[in-house]
């Protein structure tokens, strides 16, 4: 017979399967982010200034979507946009630990036999689904019975290596803790995901093929590895959501080296907290199980020990990476639009919103500014104000193309009639840009031309019209980025009350 | 130091064309900061500059959050608005100091010492006033000293202003706040409750 490891089942089977899984996990956070999104952005966003508080939203945010790193990703997207500070990211990374160790310790169930009957369920409801809610749900299910799916082909695949000697052998030298911790970093900062390889080693601990001890030290180094993705992340990104990625991985490194010392203590305690399982195959019943609960223990574990600390790892990670020189800041580049924010539609669409409240103070600006330059400015102050318009434009191409960007993800019905208005409020922004530095400074320029002088009286009536209009555009501008419907109302307002004012500004001069 | 350095120093000090830069916080100190600078920088000439640096203190995280109604609105929108309050209520307190009424307001993101230094630095400041908290002991171990290390980076003269009483005053008015906060929202409940009580009986 042929070595096992040249079997064609046995790759076949262990890359198939590990597809799978990824495949599976990416299609369930997918739609898990799409369904819970507005969840999401609510319980990340009423973090309080409770350390405790933050540990457990990260933990049930990620415990939803299924993965750490996304929890991290999208902290850095909301860190980058000005969202959240390092300081309230720190709780959150913390808890993220702990939320993804739910997955382990579903995977640690006997899933693998449920697997089809999940894929058809996730199936069947994403295809009879009307709205898209259940749809996307459906879709979770589906991917969750890929991952278990994964699991089981990856787990037939390897079960001929438990008869050969040389994996025996090499699975032994994996006694050394540190070896089997960089395998485990190294794994999952390939596959980017440490659930992947807290998968696959509950597949290898069910076959008997490790031992407990070394599939701690493994799991550790997911620990490790997991930071990769976060920090793949941050590249490019502020000083701030840098700092957010170093103190995620040193957080992380400090809990491995901290616990890679009581391997063997870890291993008795999983063993006496796990339930023990009869007959000849015990081994292979109980170990997944101890894997999954110490990898909750030591991740639970690492946030009770190092919480209190989080003040001294923030100033770290402040003095390690420190401040960029100020740059001027630059009105035609976008402040908000981050495109890391483009995996959770609704954070997304509430970072359009923000720098739609940017596009529309630029807009106020030139409005503010055009009155007085129109009716006594010069030529040059009438330049400046029609210069404006140039970042006007700029961001508005911006807000744009970020919202088509999000058009191409899956988008609720209330997302996607968001994503319109704001697009439309864009446009009329650029708009009344376009009228100001157009219509009106040409109608000034044609002022100075003529000599024309514009007595106190019109000045008044003019500049008393334009306070109007001017605080309409404000309060509609405040009612967008608070999304306040009174605020709205107030704006309706003031646009009746600048409505009234030029009707008996021009009955008055026609009159006259 | 030089002779031409001290003779710079003194130059820039009196020149009209140099601010003086308060940075803040929004705490008592920074109050007594702003006061000191405003009427200095009217003795001295030249314009205020008031800066406060956005940085969620490590040890408050979400400072910027706190009490907010929307959730994630830009820590920048609520610093605006803090700053704009701050300035306002100092201006209203304050009518006569004519430096403090026609001062520019800045906002910087980053971390608090090498900002204040470097935002200085770029406005050409004549010196930087900064408030301090007097924070002695353990919390000073913990969390650091903005003033102290903006005296050690600074490369210009630089004022620390301390509110009478300092930190100490400032907890204890918070928790005079916090405690008769408490006794009103319990007032209130037990109103509440009796109004319902007294509902139901009459139901």
């Amino acid at each position: 017979m042929d070595s096992p490891l040249a079997s064609f089942d046995l790759w076949a089977g262990l890359a198939g399967g590990l597809a799978l899984f990824l495949f599976g996990m990416d299609v369930m956070t997918q739609a898990l982010k799409s369904a819970a999104g507005d969840y999401m952005k609510d319980i990340l966003g009423r973090l309080t200034r409770n350390r405790f508080v933050g540990v457990g939203a990260g933990a049930f945010v990620t415990a939803i979507i299924q993965s750490s790193s996304v929890t991290t990703v999208i902290l850095v997207g909301f860190i980058s946009a000005g969202l959240m500070s390092m300081s309230q990211s720190v709780a959150v990374i913390m808890g993220a630990n702990i939320g993804t160790t739910i997955t382990a310790q579903i995977l640690a169930f006997k899933v693998t036999k449920l697997a089809l009957p999940i894929i058809a369920m996730g199936f069947g409801i994403s295809f009879a689904a009307r709205n898209n809610e259940w749809r996307q749900g459906g879709m979770g299910i589906l991917g969750l019975g890929m991952v278990f799916f994964g699991m089981a082909v990856m787990s037939d695949g390897l079960s001929p290596l438990r008869s050969y000697e040389p994996f025996v052998q090499f699975m032994a030298s994996m006694s050394s803790p540190w070896l089997a911790v960089a395998v485990g970093a190294l794994f999952t900062a390939i596959v980017q995901s440490s659930s992947a390889t807290t998968g696959i080693l509950i597949v290898m601990a069910s076959q008997g093929l490790i031992a407990l001890e070394p599939a701690i030290a493994t799991a550790l180094g997911a620990n490790v590895g997991t930071c990769v993705t976060a920090g793949l992340a941050a590249i490019g990104k502020p000083r701030e959501a840098v700092r957010a990625v170093v103190v995620h991985t040193l957080f992380n490194v400090t809990g491995v080296l901290i616990w890679i010392l009581f391997i063997p203590q870890l291993a008795q305690l999983s063993e006496w907290i796990s339930p023990a399982a009869e007959g000849l195959d015990h081994i292979g019943a109980e170990v997944p199980r101890q894997i999954a609960n110490v990898h909750t223990f030591f991740n639970v574990a690492n946030t009770l020990l190092l919480i209190g600390f989080t003040t001294q790892i923030a100033r770290l990670v402040e003095w390690l990476i420190p401040d960029k020189p100020i740059e001027p800041d630059d009105a035609m580049l976008p402040r908000y639009l981050d495109d890391s924010l483009l995996g959770t539609p609704a954070i997304a669409l509430e970072a359009a919103r923000q720098e739609t409240g940017r596009l529309g103070s630029r807009v106020s600006e030139m409005v503010s500014a055009i009155m007085p330059a129109a009716i006594s400015g010069s030529r040059r102050q009438l330049e400046t104000v029609a210069a404006m318009d140039k970042a006007v434009d700029a961001l508005h191409i911006a807000i744009i193309e970020f919202l088509g960007k999000i058009s191409i993800a899956t988008l609720s019905s209330r997302q996607s009639s968001e994503l319109m208005q704001l697009a439309e409020i864009a446009n009329d922004l650029e708009h009344i840009g376009d009228r100001v530095a157009t219509s009106m400074v040409t109608s000034a320029h044609k002022r100075i031309d003529e000599d024309v002088y514009v007595s106190p009286e019109t000045a008044q009536m003019l500049t008393e019209y334009h306070t109007f209009v001017a605080m309409a555009l404000d309060d509609a501008l405040e009612a967008i980025t608070k999304q306040d419907e009174n605020l709205a109302r107030k704006s309706a307002a003031a646009r009746r009350a600048s409505t009234n004012c030029r009707e008996s500004s021009s009955s008055m001069a026609s009159g006259g | 130091m030089t002779e031409s350095d001290n003779n710079r120093i003194l130059q820039t000090l009196t020149s009209e064309h140099h601010p003086t830069l308060v940075a803040v916080d929004f705490s008592d100190d920074s109050r007594a900061a702003v006061l000191w600078a405003a009427a200095f920088a009217a003795r001295a000439g030249g314009r205020l500059h008031i800066l406060h640096v956005i940085h969620d203190p490590v040890a408050e995280p979400g400072y910027y959050r706190a009490g907010h109604e929307t959730p994630l609105q830009p820590m920048e929108q609520a610093a605006e608005r803090m700053l704009n309050a701050f300035v306002e209520e100092l201006q209203r307190a304050h009518p006569g100091l004519a430096a403090l009424q026609t001062a520019e307001k800045e906002l910087v993101t980053g971390l608090p010492p090498g900002r204040i230094v470097e935002t200085a630095g770029l406005a050409q400041a004549k010196l930087i006033v900064i408030g301090s908290r007097g924070m002695t002991g353990l919390p000073l171990l913990l969390q650091g000293s903005v003033s102290e290390r903006v005296v050690e980076l600074a490369d210009r003269p630089v004022v620390v202003i301390k509110a009478r009483g300092g930190r100490r005053r400032e907890v204890n008015d918070r928790k005079k706040e916090e405690k008769a906060r408490r006794k009103a929202e319990k007032a209130l409940k037990k109103n509440k409750k009796k109004r319902k009580d007294t509902t139901e009986e009459d139901g």
